[in-house]
């Protein structure tokens, strides 16, 4: 579903990417883990183009990533992404948040994209809110309005950007049930998270990328038990420890 | 020659930027006939003379004897001052212009009040303050100024807020075409039709009466209403007389056609409650009509474009409301 | 007082063209202003180079000169506006440069992430800007955005420079009959003042209604 091969990305002089491999085959869910600035969320982020590659190649689905573009658009369409900070629409209330893109890039008719995007609120357990602001909403409820809002493009891949991140403790919970309920329904997930929970729970395959680099890569299982690395082991033993 | 201070408002300063603007308009070449002709800047016309009151005209000047100055009153004040304060204009062609080059304000109205300040004072000491045919009537009321030299008609509403000595000069408004154009020949032509008007000139309230159903549009400044009447945005252009004839002298693209259809009265504008002043204003004009100075003053501004001497000047309280 | 009540239709007139000129120059203005913001914010470096040359130009240039040279100077080449239709023009470009400055000041305050979202589900940069963007940008500046359309509303008075018969020329010309400039222009004066509350009452009213709930 998502080939990289070769890829290189600078910021000025700072070399954030070197030289990624990584393959992610259709209703996988790889969970991508790693200190601070190891280049993670960058990886992600230039799955969708967010962040231009600065060598190498990208293919979703057989296709390779379109420069910028309505081309882009539609590629952009079919991966969608949770962020951090959620980045709901403020001046739209929940269900608009959620049906703005379908009417407007699917062409949905308006009746259609509310029954749709009401069924996934349902789902994310907060169709209650639906007429609400997202200012109006917890920070745990807005991040499941904005899963909503990606599921209703319908994509063929999702990628998750440190979703739990900006999180109180109390609300990361109802955040991941969700996302592990997706990855059960057989969903291809791209996953940036400290969450080393949810990888366990949900990941077919976890990746551990340190200084620009994807260093080690295995099942969740392997890794978390016997990891090969030292700077893999440096990396769980600093985290796992309390 | 005296140093003249120029106070400017800001609405003034505006209208100045607004010719500046025409100006370079006119200087690069828009409305010229593009030849070795100069480009229509009014105020340095061609005939005669060169639009300047000569040095000896004011060297025979009359000065007021100490009994016609009695302690206390305007006169008094003025003379101990040292100078006389002028509401005026810096872009009237031939009557109260700046020269760009000497910086001295030059025309009828500007040597009229500098002989008034001689008469006053000894010398022609005038500080000219620029203000706008709005301000006028309460600049007098407030005495900002001593008196207003600015072709003032004399109405008999104006009469109720200001005095005027004078009448110290008359002239008409007349009619401005465009060379090629045989259709209008007098006034009574422009019934119905789009009549360009200086803004705040009598043309604004003449022309109602005078063509009935014509629609006025008005510019802001002289060479602008020129340039519009040789760009087509309107049929004709209603001005005073001798600017008018100015104008025709400079630009080759128009004509004045008739007679001037109406009498403007011009006043000296001065504070309604000082009869005295006025009085005095009125024995210095009669003055001055008698030794010949206004003619004079007249022949060296007015008179550069117009052909004929100088005419027989107005007789003093002749208008309604001076 | 007999000096305005002797000429209220000639002062209405003027009020008229005064009212007429604010609210078409403020749409052409609007439109222009969130043009030139985006063309400001566009992803093509072309694009954002005439964006600031436009305000560039435009702010650096007094309102007056503008409409001089627009009515005497494009005659000359063959192009003749009536003058009405000639200071709409002039004006709306003239305040369209401070209007796109508001506006992009507005779009400034929307964070990157909002931009960031509106790309991922797979908007293009036209739509982002349309339903995302700038409805969160303009709702930020609605209050300088109505100061700038009381300027506006001021600046009209100008065109009574190029024969445009508004307020301020009307009262000029009834002072010219009457000559009591203290009266005329207090009356002219304060309907200026009345349209600009009006312009402000609107501005405040759009504020409490868009306001974004935080």
């Amino acid at each position: 579903m998502v080939s990289v091969r070769g890829l290189h990305k600078w910021f000025g002089p700072l070399h954030v990417l070197k030289d990624i491999d990584l393959t992610v085959a259709a209703g996988e869910v790889v969970v991508v883990v790693g200190p601070s600035g190891s280049g993670k969320s960058t990886l992600c982020r230039c799955l969708n183009r967010l962040e231009t590659a600065g060598q190498g190649s990208i293919e979703v689905d057989g296709e390779p990533l379109p420069a910028e573009g309505r081309a882009l658009a539609r590629l952009r369409a079919d991966v969608g992404m949770v962020f951090q900070s959620f980045n709901l629409f403020g001046h739209r209330t929940v269900l608009d948040n959620v049906t703005l893109g379908p009417t407007r890039v699917r062409r949905v008719p308006r009746p259609e994209a509310r029954q749709q995007a009401m069924a996934l609120l349902e789902r994310v357990g907060i169709a209650d809110k639906a007429d609400h602001f997202p200012a109006q909403l917890s920070g745990g409820q807005q991040q499941r309005a904005a899963i909503a809002r990606a599921l209703a493009m319908r994509p063929k891949v999702l990628l998750f950007d440190e979703p739990t991140s900006a999180l109180d403790p109390e609300m990361v919970n109802e955040v991941l049930d969700v996302m592990v309920s997706l990855a059960a329904e057989g969903m291809t997930m791209i996953v940036v998270t400290h969450e080393m929970g949810f990888a366990r729970r949900a990941a077919d395959r976890v990746v551990f990328m340190d200084d620009g680099r994807i260093v080690e890569s295995g099942a969740p299982d392997d890794f978390f038990a016997a990891p090969r690395t030292e700077r893999a082991r440096d990396f769980l033993s600093k985290i796992l420890q309390h | 020659m005296s140093i003249l201070k120029m106070s400017h408002t800001r609405r003034r300063s505006l209208g100045l930027t607004a010719t500046a603007v025409a100006v370079a308009l006119a200087a690069a070449g828009c409305g010229g006939d593009g030849g070795n002709t100069p480009p229509a800047l009014p105020g340095n016309p061609g005939l005669g003379g060169d639009g300047v009151v000569a040095q000896s005209v004011y060297d025979a000047a009359p000065v007021a004897t100490d009994a016609d100055i009695p302690a206390g009153s305007t006169m008094d004040a003025i003379r101990k001052r040292g100078h006389l304060i002028v509401g005026g204009s810096l872009d009237a062609p031939l009557l109260s212009q700046q020269n760009p080059v000497s910086g001295t304000i030059e025309g009828f109205d500007a040597d009229m009040a500098k002989l008034l300040a001689k008469y006053i004072i000894g010398k022609p000491e005038v500080k000219t303050t620029t203000i706008g045919t709005q301000t006028r009537e309460a600049m007098l009321q407030a005495k900002s100024v001593d008196a207003v030299f600015q072709t003032y008609t004399i109405t008999p509403q104006r009469a109720t807020q200001v005095a005027f000595a004078g009448p110290y000069l008359t002239s008409g408004l007349a009619v401005g075409v465009r060379k090629d154009d045989t259709s209008i020949k007098s006034v009574k032509d422009l019934a119905g039709k789009t009549v360009i008007v200086g803004a705040n000139t009598p043309a604004v309230t003449a022309l109602p009466s005078a063509a009935p159903g014509s629609k006025q549009v008005a510019f802001g400044t002289d060479p602008q209403a020129v340039q519009a009447l040789l760009q087509n945005r309107g049929e004709a252009y209603v001005q005073d007389f001798t600017l008018l004839a100015s104008n025709a002298k400079a630009n080759p693209g128009m004509k004045v056609v008739g007679e001037p259809f109406t009498t403007e009265a011009y006043g000296i504008g001065l504070n309604r409650e000082d009869a005295q002043f006025k009085e005095f204003v009125n024995n210095w004009l009669k003055k001055i009509q008698a030794d010949g100075t206004w003619a004079k003053v007249w022949e060296g501004t007015l008179g550069s474009v117009v052909e004929g001497g100088a005419p027989t000047p107005p007789v003093i309280g002749s208008a309604d409301g001076s | 007082m007999d000096a305005l009540t002797a000429h209220l239709s000639q002062l209405g007139h003027g009020l008229v063209t005064t009212v007429e000129l604010t609210v078409v120059t403020t749409v052409g203005a609007m439109l222009l202003g969130i043009v030139v913001a985006t063309l400001r914010i566009a992803p093509v470096a072309l694009l954002r180079a005439i964006g600031t040359a436009y305000v560039e130009v435009l702010q650096n240039l007094p309102l007056l000169a503008l409409l001089v040279l627009f009515v005497f100077a494009l005659p000359t080449i063959g192009i003749s506006f009536p003058l009405f239709t000639s200071a709409a023009i002039v004006i709306a470009a003239y305040e369209g440069a401070y209007l796109a400055e508001a506006i992009r000041a507005g779009i400034n305050t929307v964070g990157v992430g909002q931009a960031e979202a509106a790309r991922a589900i797979g908007l293009t940069f036209g739509q982002s800007l349309r339903h995302v963007i700038l409805p969160q940008g303009l709702r930020a500046v609605i209050q300088p955005i109505g100061n700038i359309c009381i300027a506006l509303l001021m600046n009209t008075s100008l065109a009574a420079a190029v024969g445009v018969v508004e307020l301020t020329q009307a009262a000029n010309n009834v002072n010219l009959v009457e000559a009591q400039p203290i009266a005329v222009f207090t009356g002219a004066g304060l309907a200026y003042m009345l349209l600009a509350l009006i312009i402000g009452q609107v501005t405040g009213l759009l504020e409490r209604r868009l306001a974004i709930v935080r």
